[in-house]
């Protein structure tokens, strides 16, 4: 059976939460940035467009896991800049952990390689 | 560099949001245009060709739109079909109302009175200028009234007036009307005094008592 897009477009969609949280781990970050980010953490294989990054990241600041604030740069245009907070960082470990068995898991029973 | 921030206000739908974050979800989205774009022409594409492409990575317009009304739990737009039927398009109003009614109850009630006024003023002077077109030169239904004495003199049960004799009273069709004006009666105590709206009198005697 041949991977369509609809299928890659279902993973990406499940993990959003998690790979764009995972970005904010280290420092914030805008929008821009966290979709160059993990373009480049994944080699590529992974980028998101405008309607499937903005819509998550609006969803994890109106959840709470993330806050985004405005911030002005000399001579350049305002940036929103987000941050995790502390409810987002849990939420960072949980899913981390979540994945990290269920991947395993998938390890096991599908037969991938370990990465 | 095309100004962004003009082209996304232009083709985002509306969100239902409140106007200000609107307003900063179109800066947001336009820097990243911007950045896209620059990216492009960085790697060797022309202004038209960078323009293209960066465009492109946001259609559907609408479906964008959709994502967005549900991160941030507002309404989603329905599909143009339900609104074409007149019960779809009733039920969408219905729930508009429901809606503005839960938002601002204030503004709703004043708008339901403001109706209810009018609606009331808009019968009363029709159905006066209606009278007027059926009886020319006769009084309105709320000028008042013809007084009428019962023909009957009052009576006395024991010394005392008598409390329960009654007679009906009613008044013929206007002269010179033609269908639609009926007689009028009314209840009048004995050698008491009735209003009735119009007409010539007719006597009519009803049940004693007391």
């Amino acid at each position: 059976m041949a991977v369509t897009a609809t299928d890659e477009s279902a993973r990406k969609k499940g993990s959003a939460e998690l790979l764009i949280l995972a970005q904010l781990e280290s420092r914030p970050r805008h929008g821009y940035e966290i979709g160059v980010e993990i373009e480049r953490r994944s080699g590529g294989e992974v980028s998101f467009q405008i309607a499937s990054l903005y819509p998550v990241l609006y969803r994890l600041e109106r959840k709470g896991l993330i806050s985004g604030r405005w911030v002005e740069a000399a001579g350049q245009r305002r940036r929103r800049y987000y941050r995790l907070t502390r409810s987002g960082r849990k939420t960072l470990a949980a899913q981390r952990r979540s994945w990290s068995a269920f991947l395993a898991a998938l390890q096991k029973v599908g037969g991938l390689e370990n990465a | 560099m095309p100004d962004f921030r003009e082209y996304v206000r232009r083709n985002l739908p509306p969100l239902g949001l409140p106007g200000e974050r609107e307003a900063e979800i179109v800066e947001e989205l336009a820097l990243e245009f911007e950045e896209n774009f620059r990216r492009a022409t960085q790697s060797g594409l022309s202004p038209e060709e960078a323009f293209r492409e960066v465009v492109q990575r946001a259609r559907p317009w609408s479906g964008l739109a959709n994502e967005l009304r549900l991160a941030f739990n507002a309404p989603r737009s329905k599909p143009e079909r339900s609104t074409r039927t007149v019960f779809g398009g009733m039920m969408r109003d219905l729930r508009y109302g429901a809606r503005q009614l839960r938002k601002a109850p204030s503004f709703a009630i004043i708008t339901m009175l403001t109706l209810a006024l009018g609606v009331g003023a808009n019968t009363a002077i029709l159905t006066a200028s209606q009278a007027q077109k059926k009886m020319p030169g006769k009084r309105f239904a709320f000028a008042p009234r013809n007084v009428f004495r019962s023909p009957y003199p009052g009576r006395r049960s024991g010394g005392r007036p008598a409390k329960f004799v009654m007679s009906l009273i009613c008044v013929k069709r206007p002269l010179g009307t033609k269908n639609g004006l009926p007689g009028k009666c009314d209840f009048a105590p004995d050698g008491g005094d009735v209003k009735l709206p119009y007409g010539e009198l007719v006597r009519k005697r009803m049940g004693t008592g007391g």
